[in-house]
């Protein structure tokens, strides 16, 4: 895979809502990240759900006005794949990692151009895992609503759901939400 | 009366259900207000997040069908296992079968058509080396006969047919005028036109060669013309049990072609 340098603009398109740029991201650095968690351990699901991950944080940075790149996506993203797999292995009390980090050093992955990550995650980080892990449903309706941008009377039909019902329901998803990510918090 | 900015507004902010107006107070209103401001910023993140889990879910739709569709380029361009002759038996027989039937129909019409069966014996005529044997013979340039000869010799066929058709009945050449006449029509491919000559040739000479080479150019003329009929079937039939005919070899490898079943595949 060709290391791919994020342009200026490209930047600029991430920062104001550009897909394209962030799909290409996605499709590149997908096959890397899951590799190496194949590789230390993991299954095909954690490696999705890890690379997802990885991406949010990603994304999270370039939307940082301060952020700046001095790598390539690839090294960059690599980086956060194998924190995030790392931090993940540690919330599962398996800290060594099953094989060396060959690749990170073919990569020349050396630790200035890894990300130096907060071993909290932001909200937006934690709001993603929940959605990943919540009812399909409500998954299905906060997508409907926020990403999709369509009105409650266009949701109701598609999810079979009565006006009043879809207000009640999104309503209910983001408060369990954010009740689950302030008992994280704790 | 304005409606008062609260968690609903924010909420129909994010869904991108708010005018521009309204949408502006709301702002403003959030810099003012720190309760709204964590509330704002609360559905600003959750929005975030749904936005990108929506791209990264595209993406990872978008990287599915590019790979579906690579898997089956791939399979479409992987070199095919070769199969067993066993399991492709009808198609290297049809090829086959077209192979035999169009180098049947090749060769059937190559050597078996009625031009190709009228050029036997061609090479026996002998009548340009016939010619040598007349030059012994008192030669005059200018006489007819001799030009003629002279045209044959040189391949000028329209030529010498003028020159012997030129010739009358009242010369003592016009026989030989005859037979030389036949055989040019003969190489000029003018059959109906041999016919008369070869006649002359083969009921007033009296050289036998001369009539059996007359009855043999008549035999080809008609194959060229037709092929097999009643008169061509007398004529053969005469010529292949005359064993002292300079033609017979001809005439019974000839009757034998024509019964031959390439004939059937002559058009």
């Amino acid at each position: 895979m060709a290391p791919i340098s994020l342009q200026k603009d490209e930047l600029e398109e991430i920062r104001n809502g550009g897909n394209n740029a962030i799909k290409e991201i996605y499709k590149s650095g997908f096959v890397y990240c899951t590799t190496y968690i194949i590789k230390n351990g993991g299954n095909q699901e954690d490696a999705r759900e890890i690379f997802q991950r990885s991406m949010v944080v990603f994304l999270e940075k370039l939307h940082d006005e301060a952020f700046v790149l001095n790598s390539t996506v690839k090294k960059y993203l690599s980086g956060i794949c194998r924190n995030q797999w790392l931090k993940e292995l540690k919330r599962r009390g398996k800290i060594e990692l099953l094989s060396t980090d060959t690749e990170m050093d073919q990569l020349g992955l050396v630790e200035e151009v890894l990300p130096a990550e907060d071993e909290t995650s932001s909200r937006i980080q934690q709001v993603f895992q929940h959605l990943n892990i919540g009812s399909e449903a409500c998954k299905r309706i906060l997508h409907l609503t926020f990403f999709n941008k369509l009105s409650d009377k266009e949701i109701a039909p598609i999810m079979d759901y009565t006006l009043e019902f879809v207000r009640n329901k999104r309503r209910r998803c983001i408060a369990s939400i954010r009740k689950k990510i302030n008992q994280d918090h704790g | 009366m304005d409606k008062p900015i609260d968690k609903k507004s924010i909420e129909a902010y994010f869904r991108g259900a708010l005018d521009a107006e309204t949408a502006e107070k709301l702002k403003a209103e959030v810099e003012q207000d720190e309760g709204l401001r964590e509330e704002f910023e609360w559905y600003r993140d959750i929005t975030k997040a749904i936005e990108w889990q929506g791209i990264l879910a595209e993406a990872e739709a978008e990287r599915q069908l590019e790979l579906n569709g690579l898997t089956k380029a791939n399979a479409s361009t992987r070199p095919r296992p070769i199969q067993m002759v066993s399991n492709r038996w009808w198609a290297y027989a049809a090829v086959g079968l077209v192979l035999i039937v169009a180098g049947s129909l090749w060769w059937g019409n190559v050597n078996y058509s009625n031009l190709s069966l009228a050029e036997l014996g061609m090479d026996r005529l002998n009548l340009k080396e016939g010619i040598d044997n007349l030059r012994n013979t008192e030669w005059v340039q200018t006489d007819p006969f001799v030009q003629g000869l002279e045209a044959v010799e040189a391949g000028r066929w329209p030529d010498a047919a003028d020159f012997f058709s030129g010739i009358t009945d009242t010369s003592t050449l016009f026989i030989q005028a005859q037979l030389y006449l036949a055989y040019t029509r003969l190489e000029q491919g003018q059959y109906a036109k041999v016919q008369a000559s070869a006649e002359i040739v083969d009921q007033q000479s009296l050289d036998t060669r001369q009539r059996q080479k007359a009855q043999w150019m008549m035999v080809q003329a008609m194959v060229a013309l037709g092929g097999k009929d009643e008169t061509l079937d007398l004529l053969l039939d005469k010529i292949s049990i005359d064993q002292s005919h300079m033609f017979q070899r001809e005439a019974l490898s000839l009757k034998r072609k024509f019964n031959s079943r390439w004939r059937r595949l002559v058009w």
